[in-house]
């Protein structure tokens, strides 16, 4: 391998040929393109200001919608309503035993739905419990 | 390995090292070391014209400019650069061939800056025109881009010996046809 680096006259006698050279305005070129010559600009901030305004008015649409409705501050509410007391419920025959098991509301699962609805306030009876015992101390 | 390809290597090495570092100043200095010896490769192995030198040379840096952080984990730099100008030139003769199939072969004389060197300049691109590619190739990227013959090797995709073959031929084909007395 050595031999073959060895230098030849001729080798010798090219090297002396100029080499090609390239236009001064290839260099200008390129300064132009590069990378480090480019100011930062405001229209490339542009897509990064849209993604910001874009997360900030999701955010607000956001808690615009999740904010709880109807919420009334002491000042603005209206008194307390009147809550009625009510008689209990009266079956058809209601001083009776209930004929059949669909008329005791204990046994038939209608009623015991319909009693466990908030109008079960409106019987007098907080709870399903309640009005167990209400109607066992009618009975 | 010779004395003066150990150097090269070693300026090589501190060029991309200082581009790294500073990719304006590094890109100063890389096309100050290789803007002519690449403009040489393209010219006298391809044969194309000035212009289409200038354009492949100014495509081949760049990616140096563009996008520094890219070509920064080069390790071969003067490998990258020629082979980078090789696949330029090719495709630049393809337009070429494709444009004017009857475009005529050969170098057309190039302009060199000193008047006394342009008939030895044109003497040798004729004669290299002649050369069949591959020893065109080794010849000028050996002689006028100081490549070694492992890089040559490994431009070409061939074993050294294969490479230092080429270059060997070439050398006698032009010792003929210069006939240039000592």
């Amino acid at each position: 391998m050595d031999r073959l680096n060895d230098r030849d006259p001729l080798e010798d006698r090219l090297r002396k040929i100029p080499r090609a050279s390239v236009p001064a305005s290839v260099f200008d070129r390129l300064q132009r393109k590069a990378s480090w010559n480019k100011p930062i600009t405001k229209i490339s901030l542009i897509p990064w200001l849209a993604i910001l305004l874009l997360i900030i008015g999701l955010a607000l649409a956001w808690f615009i919608i999740s904010r709880p409705t109807g919420v009334i501050s002491k000042k603005d509410s209206f008194p307390p309503p009147v809550i009625v007391a009510s008689q209990p419920p009266v079956l058809a025959s209601s001083n009776q035993e209930p004929d059949s098991i669909e008329d005791d509301p204990l046994e038939n699962p209608r009623l015991r739905r319909q009693f466990r609805e908030p109008t079960i306030s409106g019987f007098g009876c907080e709870t399903i419990s309640s009005m167990e015992e209400l109607l066992l101390d009618k009975s | 390995m010779l004395e003066r390809d150990k150097n090269r290597q070693m300026d090589t090495s501190n060029l991309i090292t200082e581009y790294r570092a500073d990719p304006q100043r590094g890109f100063t200095r890389i096309y100050e070391a290789f803007s002519d010896k690449l403009a040489t490769y393209v010219r006298r192995s391809f044969g194309l014209s000035d212009a289409d030198v200038a354009d492949v040379v100014h495509d081949a840096f760049l990616p140096w400019v563009e996008a520094p952080e890219r070509v920064g984990s080069v390790e071969n730099l003067s490998g990258y650069l020629f082979s980078t100008a090789k696949y330029l030139a090719m495709q630049k003769r393809k337009q070429l061939q494709a444009a004017s199939s009857d475009q005529p072969e050969g170098i057309e004389p190039s302009s060199p800056s000193h008047s006394a060197d342009i008939e030895d300049v044109v003497i040798v691109e004729k004669a290299l025109s002649t050369l069949p590619e591959e020893q065109r190739e080794a010849v000028v990227l050996k002689i006028w881009g100081d490549l070694t013959l492992e890089e040559i090797a490994q431009m070409q995709g061939v074993s050294v010996q294969t490479a230092a073959s080429r270059y060997r031929y070439a050398l006698l084909k032009l010792k003929e046809k210069l006939s240039w007395t000592d």
